[in-house]
């Protein structure tokens, strides 16, 4: 898995990295800590104070590993961030690579763009960021990976996953393992339902999702919610941790709402966001 | 010991029944038998008439049967005290069928699922219907499977009645659960007010039968929609049937965990 966490120098994102982090330690992700400026210094290249902040974002990351047990080069004070590309600036140091990948960079530029443009270059499958960056509603609508919005803690020990007729990946099903155990929460599943027919495929497959996460060991909460009361369901009952939607091409969510009022819905919504693809 | 029957189709909801009765039997000394009402035309509508109707009831009849002998085998792999499916033959409405099992095999507790849904109207059907109006037993509605150790809460909204507290007991013998008490006041309050600590006084003298297994009482005030977050993440909660239309009803038909209803 690779992972592209999108940084700037709102305090949001040092959260955003602590709860990265978390992930990272479960999973051994590769990583990418990618900062975005909408322009160069004056002397035409990052401010120092930025790249001293993404430095700060890296060391954090390492810090949250024991020593024994780090996948990525450790760290390395004699570093320069180098233009590797016009706009583009990566942190080179001297340390031996580790059996994994952390990439630092800097992009220059409109923050939707550069952070598309990062995860298509890096094949990243998650793009993370916190919910205050401006640029979160586009990002959500138009990559191409999931897209986990982190918004401020809210440990409520319960992530919600919405199911429906469309095939959930086992990717996808791994990615949800993962943030019950990054949120440390159990996991309720809505079955999205609208006919007869479409209820027995749901049932099918909430049993099945009851076995899977059962032999994990994470509690799962099942139920069930007519597709015309989802909007109200969402508002209702807000309790969660983390909302999470499968947004693949044949999914619901695709189909009856687009991205964006998915995304306006939630962002009213205290729970953090994580869109499938 | 504790006879326990559940009534089961070839659903995930009887799966779920199931699962959570045979959890309860690890700790409680108990038969677990299962029965299926059959319906002649369960499957849809009765097709032509005379033997071609009769041919195809037959057949709806003997698919029904081996999905559900299919589902108890499958749940009995992982529960030995599962007993295999009693059928009730067709003919009666299937409440009455059932009404009449549990009284002549005198079962202490009767067992459902039922999938748990945002839409209470289900749940109303459930809690409105002459079986569970006219149950001889307590009844135990099966929603979810969480595990024993997120507790017992007994929800109320009025005096407990010895009834009560003797049927729960003769499920739970004293000091086999632990026991935390809400005790609901309901209002237009859209925010919940809970009083940490209560005096027994304030839910009658029957809770003093329960007194060495309560942990702790307590007070809440608001609406039933403020009192959700309450009743939505323990392993068992017990209650008197409510009425259809009532502030508990409302409230129970937001909880995702299991339900104990007394008679």
């Amino acid at each position: 898995m690779r992972i592209l966490v999108a940084l700037d120098q709102d305090p949001r994102s040092a959260h955003t990295l602590s709860q990265v982090t978390r992930l990272l330690v479960n999973t051994w992700a590769n990583v990418t800590l990618l900062g975005v400026v909408p322009g160069k210094s004056s002397e035409g290249g990052i401010s120092k104070d930025f790249v001293e902040t993404m430095n700060q974002y890296h060391q954090a990351v390492l810090q949250g590993f024991d020593a024994q047990d780090l996948p990525y080069a450790p760290a390395d004070d004699d570093y320069e961030m180098a233009e590797i590309q016009p706009g583009l600036f990566e942190k080179i140091g001297h340390a031996d690579s580790g059996i994994k990948e952390l990439t630092v960079r800097i992009r220059v530029g409109n923050p939707t763009q550069t952070i598309l443009e990062e995860a298509a270059d890096c094949s990243s499958d998650l793009i993370v960021l916190h919910s205050d960056m401006d640029s979160q509603q586009k990002i959500a609508t138009k990559a191409d990976c999931s897209v986990l919005i982190v918004k401020e803690e809210r440990d409520t020990g319960k992530i919600i996953c919405f199911l429906e007729d469309d095939l959930l990946s086992q990717k996808s099903l791994e990615m949800i393992n993962q943030m019950a155990v990054l949120f440390n929460a159990e996991i309720e599943i809505a079955g999205l339902r609208d006919k007869q027919a479409m209820e027995e495929v749901i049932e099918k497959k909430l049993n099945w999702l009851m076995r899977y996460f059962n032999r994990k060991g994470i509690q799962l909460w099942v139920q069930l919610v007519a597709l015309s009361s989802l909007e109200q369901f969402i508002l209702e009952e807000d309790h969660w941790s983390l909302v999470t939607m499968w947004m693949g091409e044949k999914s619901i969510f695709k189909r009856l709402f687009s991205v964006n009022k998915v995304a306006k819905l939630l962002q009213s919504r205290k729970s953090s966001v994580l869109l499938l693809r | 010991m504790l006879k326990t029957v559940i009534a089961i189709d070839a659903n995930l909801a009887s799966r779920i029944a199931i699962r959570y009765v045979c959890q309860l039997g690890r700790s409680l000394d108990m038969t677990i038998s299962t029965i299926h009402a059959l319906e002649p035309g369960e499957e849809g509508h009765a097709i032509a008439t005379g033997w071609v109707r009769q041919t195809w009831e037959g057949a709806v009849v003997r698919e029904a049967k081996e999905q559900v002998i299919r589902l108890v085998k499958s749940e009995q792999t992982r529960c030995r005290p599962l007993e295999s499916p009693l059928f009730l033959p067709p003919g009666q409405p299937r409440a009455d069928r059932i009404a009449e099992q549990l009284r002549s095999s005198h079962f202490d507790l009767f067992v459902e699922g039922l999938l748990h849904r945002f839409e209470r109207d289900q749940f109303l059907e459930k809690i409105g219907s002459r079986l569970y109006r006219e149950a001889p037993c307590p009844i135990l509605l099966a929603q979810n499977v969480p595990p024993w150790a997120k507790g017992v809460l007994w929800v109320s909204d009025g005096m407990l009645t010895e009834q009560m507290v003797e049927s729960f007991l003769r499920i739970f013998p004293v000091q086999s659960v632990e026991l935390k008490f809400l005790n609901c006041r309901f209002s237009k309050s859209p925010s919940a007010a809970v009083q940490g600590s209560s005096s027994p006084n304030e839910v009658g003298p029957a809770l003093s039968l329960l007194e060495s297994s309560i942990k702790n009482i307590s007070t809440v005030e608001g609406s039933p929609s403020s009192m959700a977050a309450l009743v939505r993440d323990h392993s068992l909660i017990v209650s008197s049937l409510p009425r259809e239309n009532s502030p508990m009803s409302e409230l129970l038909s937001k909880s995702p965990c299991t339900l104990l209803f007394l008679p």
